[in-house]
Parts: structure tokens; sequence; C-alpha cells
């Protein structure tokens, strides 16, 4: 019956974010190649034990490359501000390889932040594993997934490592295993999450490209127990099964977020997020819509609207 | 026919001289035995009289008669006199007792006036005994009564109109006007409904009891069939009534299943007339899979059980079929709010009888529709069964019965293809099964009995999962059970039992549900035979019982896989007195692993060895007033080892609700082990009216895993109270009410969650795993059935209420989409079952 009723066009509760929540975490490009790096290199290759056989890139790129960063949205609806640490994390079974690689120098490793907006942009810091994991230049677009991007979101002096983080201190412990670092936290305001880095040795001139989106519309504004549908212009340079739209909002909802209601199908064209609000639901909202092109690419687009009155 | 007041005797508490005696004012015919008046035979009988100060005849004593024969006719005429009484010397009336001559001669036997019959609505019996009054003009009076065939005669009433009435003594009763005339001989017919309450406070001023069978088991309850069809809750079934009974934990969702002693369902079985079946429930537990009407009786054995019975860790239920030859021919037919049943049985000649029954759920046709009318595609739960059965016995007492039965249960989701042309499967689940079993008993010389069940057939069940996925077990076997046995007697203190069980066949199965599990799929199709042998001593000195026992399986699958295991058993019972017994029982029990995790191709193990069990209990039962009242408690002790553990995260075929993580993903190894220990208290009342049952079971279940630490086990629920209570009523009432009260499962909170940004999904991580647990479950249910009697057919109606205070039970805990809070699933809503069933 519940999927009977949120095919009819109600709103879908999983798309209120009603807490501290992680929304976007996108890498700029969205593959990243250690030739992006402007410090690419000076860096030396550093690996822990594992695996044997690695060869060291020589070949550099004679262009000037612009260094790579992270996008990331974080959705705070109750406003109480947010520290977030952010860090690289590649597993292949034990834990963080990072850890022991950042022994001595933790803080450039996981870095700390106090945004002040839902978007936060940062600079994506070159990992000294990489060299080792992607091996030598390839004319192939295969990816090693294997570092993830996480971030830990918490309301100010909530998560006691974050806060700490904060002071100087590093609890390279616990953050070297995320599945062990959430049991430090508290299950309310605060958000882990974690995203897959694209990360290649090709010299292709083909590369992953986040999509853009760009809203078709210029009021948000809704009365409460109305609907209102959002159009947007979606642009992807790669199509697959997979492309989806998500939105999110922090104020009523919208229709499910699965390929059913909101698979994108087209390279470039328009798409629209119905925005349902309740009676009960009135004042600012943050309203969060997501490009995943499936493929490795993200766009995303923020903005805020108002529920009240149609006068206001 | 000449009456004669001989004399009469003065008679008063105190004596006091009489103004007038008693003079006869009416004489009511009697009826002349057709014998003596062919016969052309009269007789004279000479009573003592007791005439009331109305006049009325009070009391009768025969003092002499000269023919026996005549004897009936004369008290019953006698009883509708009528007399003037007596008088003291003020003209006041007084008892008086008389002595009064009753002749009877051929000349003037009254003529026929009246005949008629007497039978039981419904089932159409004749009735002997009864008494039939008529009530004619001025309220004269003549009395008749019943013969064998149910036959009654009028004789010499006048002519007008008279009220026949029947006795209230068992039955309702029923009355009929007839005009009475001198040129004809008026026919009647009385079907008389009768009234349960009555006829059972009737049968006897002290309380009845119904003997009970006894078993080798020391821990055992035998439920009769019509005993427990009336229990509020059970909807007349049962073997669903085994639910309330001490040592069976209430199973989540109240899907029906038997969380026995705690362990889990999967750990206990279902055998029909000692022969395993699959499932012994439809879906959500709704109803069991065997027509309640080829049933007799169901044994529940909580633990420490005959040798005859193996191969399962917990408890087990032995439901016996039908092996009494039916009187007459009979059926039903039964609807209610979710499903239909019939039953037919035919006595073909006085050695072979067939019954046929069957049973469909409709809950699909009505809800698809609606359902489906927004454009999905359920296909909602609905089941049938199927049960055809023949009997022979020889005149020299074998028996020889065959059943085939049926089950068949499923729902599933599906959608259409994005062409809109071929139906596409989101999740489908069935389970079904074909049996076919042979019985043979058999008396041999000496007091031994043979017996053989002989029980095949397959059965299934399947899962299937979106596109691609899809799990199924199949398991093709032939089930043999032979076993000699004698029992002790009167003239033997020895008993025995020696018995082989044998089960054989294919066992498929295939695991291929990628959403649901982790690793490679499974698959496989594995021939094996399971021998048994078990033999049993049953002796008996004085007020000593003793039951030793031992069974030994050996487990041979193909590929070269061979498990061996002995289960010794040792039972007693001490009847310290006539009313109180004291039972002690100690014995091992053996599981085999599932095919799957003996299979190597599957990530299984083929080093695995038998899980087994050890199972204690002591306790007592004393009966009070003569049986009336049974209370008794048990203590047991259950010690499991060599558990398999491991590989956690692959699809299972569940009873229950599946377990979340954290799980043991490593390879299958016996390193498990548990134990679980309890208190077991039962009291129980039956009179001819009223039933009553309270019992309450404390325990505590716990399992070690591979990492050492002991965890309560995921059924564990430390305390469950049943209290029942059934009351017949006059006019075929009855009501009934049942209380349960239990702790709540144990349940794995969410202790946090991770967002996965790569499929938008949340991770949940879980706390300590069964670390939480559910609320307490309260119920009360409500139970009315009224039953209307025609002539020849009964119908019965019922109304179930289940739930009547509206309880809000958590059954699961789910969660919020980002496992923020928990969302608790609330279960067993106030839910009115009405249904009615029409027998003949």
């Amino acid at each position: 019956m519940l999927l009977l009723t949120l095919a009819c066009g109600a709103p879908d509760p999983a798309t209120l974010v009603d807490e501290l929540r992680v929304l976007v975490v996108q890498s700029e490009p969205a593959d990243i190649r250690l030739s992006d790096f402007s410090s690419f290199s000076e860096m030396p290759p550093q690996l822990p034990s594992t695996p044997d056989q690695i060869t060291i890139p020589t070949e550099q790129e004679t262009t000037e490359p612009e260094d790579p960063k992270l996008n990331i949205v974080i959705a705070d609806p109750l406003q109480e501000g947010v520290e977030v640490a952010v860090w690289i994390c590649t597993n292949l079974g034990d834990g963080c390889l990072e850890k022991d690689i950042y022994q001595d120098n933790p803080a450039d490793w996981i870095q700390y932040y106090q945004p002040q907006e839902p978007e936060l942009s940062i600079p994506l810091p070159l990992n000294p594993l990489w060299a080792g994991f992607i091996g030598q230049p390839t004319e192939s677009n295969e990816y090693f997934l294997a570092s993830l991007v996480w971030v830990l979101a918490c309301a100010p002096n909530t998560c006691d490592p974050v806060t700490k983080l904060g002071t100087g201190q590093v609890d390279l412990d616990a953050f070297s295993d995320p599945f062990s670092l959430i049991e430090q936290v508290p299950l309310q305001q605060s958000s882990l999450a974690f995203r897959s880095l694209y990360l290649s040795s090709s010299t292709t001139s083909e590369r992953l490209q986040n999509p853009t989106i760009t809203p078709l519309f210029d009021e948000l504004s809704l009365t409460p127990g109305n609907s209102l549908s959002l159009e947007f212009e979606v642009e992807m340079t790669q199509r697959s099964d997979e492309a989806i739209i998500y939105g999110y909002t922090t104020l009523g909802g919208f229709g499910t977020n699965d390929l059913v209601n909101n698979g994108l199908s087209f390279f470039q064209g328009t798409t629209s997020l119905q925005w349902f609000t309740t009676e009960a639901d009135e004042g600012e909202a943050q309203l969060f819509s997501i490009v995943d092109d499936g493929l490795g690419g993200i766009g995303y687009w923020i903005d805020e609207g108002f529920v009240g009155p149609a006068n206001q | 026919m000449i009456s004669i007041l001989l004399s009469s005797l003065l008679y008063a508490e105190e004596p006091q001289p009489f103004g007038t005696l008693p003079s006869l004012q009416y004489a009511a015919p009697a009826c002349y035995p057709d014998e003596a008046l062919t016969q052309g035979k009269g007789a004279s009988l000479l009573f003592e009289v007791l005439v009331d100060t109305q006049g009325e005849v009070v009391a009768l004593n025969l003092l002499d008669s000269s023919d026996p024969a005549f004897n009936s006719c004369a008290v019953l005429a006698m009883q509708n006199y009528q007399f003037t009484p007596a008088t003291d010397v003020n003209g006041t009336p007084v008892e008086a007792q008389i002595q009064y001559r009753f002749n009877f001669t051929p000349e003037e036997a009254p003529p026929l006036r009246l005949t008629g019959q007497v039978f039981e609505a419904g089932i159409r019996t004749p009735l002997e005994g009864i008494l039939v009054t008529a009530i004619g003009p001025n309220g004269i009076r003549s009395t008749a009564q019943s013969d064998a065939d149910g036959t009654f005669s009028f004789y010499g009433l006048q002519s007008g109109e008279w009220t026949f009435l029947t006795d209230e003594t068992e039955f309702l009763n029923a009355d009929v006007r007839k005009e009475i005339s001198d040129s004809q001989v008026i026919s009647l017919r009385f079907d008389l409904v009768r009234d349960q309450a009555k006829t059972l406070m009737q049968a006897d001023d002290t309380i009845i009891v119904e003997a009970r069978r006894e078993t080798s088991e020391v821990s055992s309850q035998i439920l009769d069939a019509e005993e427990i069809e009336y229990l509020p809750g059970s909807g007349g079934d049962i073997v669903k009534a085994v639910q309330n009974l001490p040592g069976i934990a209430r199973a989540p969702l109240g899907i029906g299943q038997l969380i026995i002693r705690g362990t889990a369902p999967e750990d206990s079985a279902f055998y029909i007339d000692g022969s395993p079946i699959p499932d012994v429930f439809h879906f959500a537990g709704l109803t069991t899979v065997v027509s309640t009407a080829n049933i007799t009786e169901v044994l529940y054995l909580p633990g420490n059980f005959s040798v005859q019975y193996g191969r399962q860790l917990g408890g087990l239920v032995d439901i016996r079929t039908q092996d009494s030859f039916p009187e007459r021919n009979s059926g039903f037919v039964s609807v209610d709010l979710y499903q239909s049943a019939l039953f037919i049985e035919q006595r073909l000649n006085d050695s072979l009888a067939l019954r046929i029954s069957g049973r469909r759920s409709y809950a699909d046709a009505i809800l698809n529709p609606i359902l489906n009318s927004a454009g999905g595609n359920f296909r909602t739960p609905r089941y049938y069964d199927f049960q055809a059965n023949a009997a022979w016995k020889s005149s020299s007492g074998i028996l020889l019965d065959g059943l085939f039965f049926l089950s068949d249960d499923r729902f599933s989701f599906s959608s259409m293809s994005e062409d809109e042309e071929e139906e596409v499967v989101n999740s489908a689940y069935s389970k079904n099964f074909q049996k076919f079993r042979l019985k043979l008993q058999q008396p041999l010389s000496n007091g031994w009995e043979h017996n053989a069940v002989f029980l095949f057939g397959p059965e299934k069940q399947d899962f299937a999962f979106q596109v691609t996925g899809e799990a199924y077990e199949i398991l093709t076997a032939v089930n043999f059970r032979d076993e000699f046995s004698r029992d002790i007697g009167l003239e033997q203190n020895i008993g025995w039992k020696f018995g082989t069980d044998i089960v054989a066949g294919e066992y498929a199965f295939k695991y291929d549900v990628s959403s649901y599990s982790i690793g490679t799929p499974e698959e496989a199709e594995l021939t094996f035979i399971y021998p048994s042998l078990y033999a049993e001593n049953r002796w008996v000195y004085n007020s000593l019982e003793m039951i030793s026992g031992i069974r030994g399986d050996a487990y041979f699958l193909e590929g070269g896989t061979q498990l061996f295991a002995a289960d010794p058993r040792l039972a007693s019972r001490w009847s310290v007195t006539d009313n109180f017994t004291f039972k002690a029982a100690s014995g091992l029990n053996s599981q085999s692993p599932e095919p799957r995790e003996l299979s190597a191709e599957n990530d299984g193990n083929p080093e695995l060895v038998p899980e087994r069990s050890w199972h204690n209990v002591v306790g007592f039962q004393q009966d009070l007033r003569g049986g009336a009242i049974t209370w008794g408690t048990s203590v047991y002790y259950n010690q499991l080892y060599n558990l398999v553990v491991g590989r956690e995260d692959r699809f299972q075929f569940f009873t229950g609700p599946p377990p979340v993580g954290p799980f043991d993903t490593e390879e299958y190894s016996n390193e498990g082990s548990g134990r679980v220990y309890g208190l077991e208290g039962e009291f129980r009342y039956k009179d001819p009216t009223k039933l009553a049952l309270v019992n309450a079971s404390f325990s505590r279940s716990e399992r070690v895993g591979r990492d050492g630490e002991t965890r309560l086990f995921r059924y564990d629920q430390p305390f469950v109270v049943n209290a029942l209570y059934s009351h017949l009523l006059p006019k075929n009432w009855r009501l009934g009410s049942r209380l349960r009260y239990g702790a709540g499962n144990p349940y794995t909170p969410v202790q946090n969650r991770i967002y996965d940004l790569n499929s938008r999904n949340f991770i949940p991580i879980y706390a300590e795993r069964d670390s939480g647990r559910l609320p307490p479950f309260f119920s009360l249910d409500v139970r009315i059935d009224k039953d209307y009697v025609f002539r020849t057919w009964k119908l019965t109606t019922y109304l179930d209420i289940q739930n009547v205070t509206a309880q809000k039970n958590v059954e699961l805990i789910s969660w919020t989409n980002d496992y923020s809070e928990e969302s608790p699933l609330q279960g067993n809503p106030t839910f009115p079952a009405f249904g009615f069933k029409g027998e003949w």
C-alpha cells in the first residue's frame, strides 16, 4: 500500500531532511588524475606493505594542472551550526592505510572546518598512496575506487573526535576506522557519510564530467498544503541507465527518489521535481537537487524557498 | 381395565386422623404391551402411592406385579393419575399414602390414538427413553416413553386438542398440538435439539474427567479435539491451541510457529502419525494444513520425548489422525472471513470408510482487486489444502489407513515491464507439499503390536526476488517407520518398543538472491539416506515406572559425508500417591546440519558433526477432586552443543523475521553452544461445562557464538502467561476467553548509521546482537459460540474477537529511512472473526 501511495504523488518522508545531514560530496574534476595536482611532481612515492608490485609513474604532464577540489554540501535544518572533519581513507581491509602515512602530521590528513554555509569547497589534498595504487599511465578509463572521502559533520561540541580535532588533537585510531568512529558519536546531531573518489591514471582526453543542473524557475515560495513543480535543465556528458535526479528539502518533501520516478534518460534536457508541503509546514526551507549520472559524476543545486501564506 | 382402591394408610408428618381419603378423579389411559395383548394376557400390579394436597401423584412404589412386562405402562399411567386429596378432620387437604391395585385386562385395552418417533436433531439418531407427555382437555395428562427405535405410542386419549411435550432433561423442550379423534391414529415426529450443557450436567452428578492416555514421555500434553475446539483465538483449530501450552513462546508477528523451550522454530518438528511433515500451519499461522475433522488428538512434547522421535534439538508436535470408523455418514461446510472448508465422511461398509476434506482461503479474491486498482499487481497470500483418507479394518483388527494430503501457500508482487508486455516478479514466495501416508496397525500375539507408517511426497519452498533472484529448497523423500511394541498390562510389567525410522531421497537447493546475501550463489542436488534404529524399555514396579531407550542415527549424504549419533534417553515416573506423580527425565538428541552446510561445493564444511542437545527435566503433577483439577510444575535445563555457526550473511528461509547483523560470516563450524533453562507451571480445571487453563513459563535461552561470547537467543522470552476459560451455557451457547501476556522478543537496536553517498542509502550500525527487547505482549481474546440445531443438520456460529482491548503490541522494530528513529511495527489489531459451520 505504501508503494502505491507514494506512486500517486504524495511526498516521500525520505526526501525530508529534518536533521544534520551530509548531502553531497563532489570532486572537481569528477575523475582524479595525479597530473591534476600541481604538487604531484614533488610527491615522494609512499606505500605501505601492500600491494607488492608497485610501479611509480615517471611521466609528468607538461600542461599546468588545476588543483582538484572537493565540494561538500551539508544540510543543517536546525541551524545549530556545524563542525566538519574531512579525510580520505584507502581501506584494503585493515583500516585506513593513511594512518601510517600521516602518523607525524595527522592534520594534513584529517581536515577540520566550521562552514557557515551549506556548501563547503575545499582543496582535495594529494594522497601519497595514490601514486602507488594508480600505477602507470594507461589509455583505459578504469578507476581505482578504494579511496573514499569521509565527512563527519556534527553540531558544535557534539562529537568528541571532531571537537578535539578543532583543538588540534587528532585521534588517528578513531578516524582510521570510520565504522568504529561512528560508535563514538551520538545518533542525533551528527552525520557521517562517504563517497568514492574516481582515481585514474588514464592519459586519454576523455574524462568524467560532473553534470550541471540549472533551475528554470524564479519563485520558490509555496503556500502550506500545496505543491510546486520545479523544472531543471540538466546536462550530462555521459549517459547511463542509472542516471537520476534527487530532491531533498528541509520543509515538506518530494516524490520518491528512485529510478522509476526520477530516472534521467537523456544527455541534455529538462526534468522536474514536485515540491510538496503540508498544512503544518511554514517558514524558510532549503531545497537541494542532486543529479547523479551513475558513472561517477555529480551535479547539485541549492536554494532557499519559503512556505507561508500567499501575501508574504 | 379395572382399578381398585384397596386401602388407605394414614401418613403424615404428624399423624392425625383423616376426614376423607383420596378418591380417583382421572385415570390416565395406560399403554398395553403389544405381545400381551396379542396373547390375551392380563396383569395385576399393586402400588404404594403418595398423593399430595393437590391430589397429584408425587411418588410411586411398585409393591407387587404379576407380569413385569406391564410395569412401565402402569407406572407411566399412574404418574398422571389425578385424585381428590385427602382431608383432615377439619376438611383441610393433607398428603396421604395409599395402596392402589392396577389391573390390566385385554378386553379393556385402550385403542391406539397416536404414534410417533423421537430423533436427535442434526445427527438424526433415534432417541431411546425420552418421555413424551400429552396434556389434554381440562389438563388431563398421559405419558409415553420412546423405545430403542425412538418410537412412542399413546392409547385411549380422549377426543380433543392435546399438547405433546418432550422432557427437558437433556434437550431443549419441544411441544406440538394435535387434534385427537376416535376415528384415526395420528403420527408425530420430534427432532430434539440437544442442550450440551444439560447433557453434560445430567451425565453424572460428579465431575467427569476424560481418561488421559499414558505416553512414554514425562512432559507431554495431549489435546483432545473436542476439548479445545471452542477455545478463543484458535478459530476452532486444535493445533493452534498448542500455542497456549506451557513452554511455548509466542512467535514474532504471531505467525503461529512454535518456539518450544527456547529453541528456534527450525529446531522443532511437526509429525503426522509419527512421520515428519514440513509445516503444520498455513500463512501467518492462520490454520493447520490438515483439517481438524481428520485429527483426533495433538500430542505436544516440549522435550525428553520417546526414542521413536529424533533428528531435532527442540520439541515436537505429533498430529494423530482419525483411526476409528465413523458410526454414521457425516460432513460439514464451514465459512469464515478468510477461508471455507468442506469435510465429508462416508462409511462405505462395515470395514471400509472414506473421508475427504479441503480448504481454500479467499483473502486474495477480495484483496487483489482492491490493491491492484491503483495499477499494481499483487497476489496476496492465499492457501489451500486437501486430504483424502480411506481406512480399511479387518475382522481380526488389522487397520490399513491411506491418507493423501497436500498444502499450497503462495503470494507475489509483480509489475509490468516497461513495454507493458511482460509481467516482472518483484517478489514471490510459495511453499507447498504433496504427501501420501499409508499406516498399518496390526495386533500380534502376546500383546505385541506392529505399526508401520510409510510417507512419500515432495515438498518445496521457493522465493523469487526481482528478475534474477531465486532461492528454493526441494525435498523429495520417503519416510518409513516400522515398529513392534508391547505395552505393559495386567499380566506383565515390562513393555518394549523396537523400531526403525528411515528417511531417504533427494534434497535440491538454490540460493541466488544477491540482494539478500553476500557470496557466491549456492546450488546443489544431493541424495541422502538417514537410517535410524531405536529400542525402548518400559518397566513398572509398584508405583515406579522407568522408561529407558536408545536411538542411533546415521546420516549419509552424496559425496561421502557420513555422520553418526547415538542418543540414550531415560525417564521415570513415581506415583507417590494415587494423585501425586513425581517425574524426571534426561536424554540426548541430535540434529544433522543442513545439506548446504555440509556441501563442500557451496562454501559448506563436510567436517561438521551433528548438533546436540541434552534435555533434563524434573517435575510433579497432582490431581485433585477426582482429577477435575490438575496442577504441576516442571523445571528443565537443556544444554546445546556442537551448534553450527557461520555464514549468517547468506540467504536463508526464516520462519520469522530475518535477523540483522552483526553476522558471523566465517566458515561453518560446530563452535556454537547454548543453554536453555526454565520453570513451567500449569493449572487445569475441567468439569462438564467449564474448562480453565492457566500456565506460566519462565525461561532463559542463551547462545554462545564462535567468539565465545554469551548472548540471548533471538527467540528468548523470559516469561509467558496464558489463561483460557471456556464455559458451556444452556441452550447451546458457549463463551470463552483467552488472556496472553509475555515478554517481547529480543531485537538488535541501531546504534548509528553511515550515509553511503554512492548509493544514497544509509548503512545501519547495529548495537550488540539482540541487546534490545520489544515491549511485553498482551492480548485478551473473547469467543462466543452458538449452535442452532435443525432436523437434519446443525449450524454452529461463532464470533472470535482477538485483542478486544486494542492493545498496541509491538511485533517488530523497523526504522525511519535514515535510521534516526525506531519505527515500531504494531500487530494484532482488534480483529473480529465471524464464521459458521454447517454439520450433517
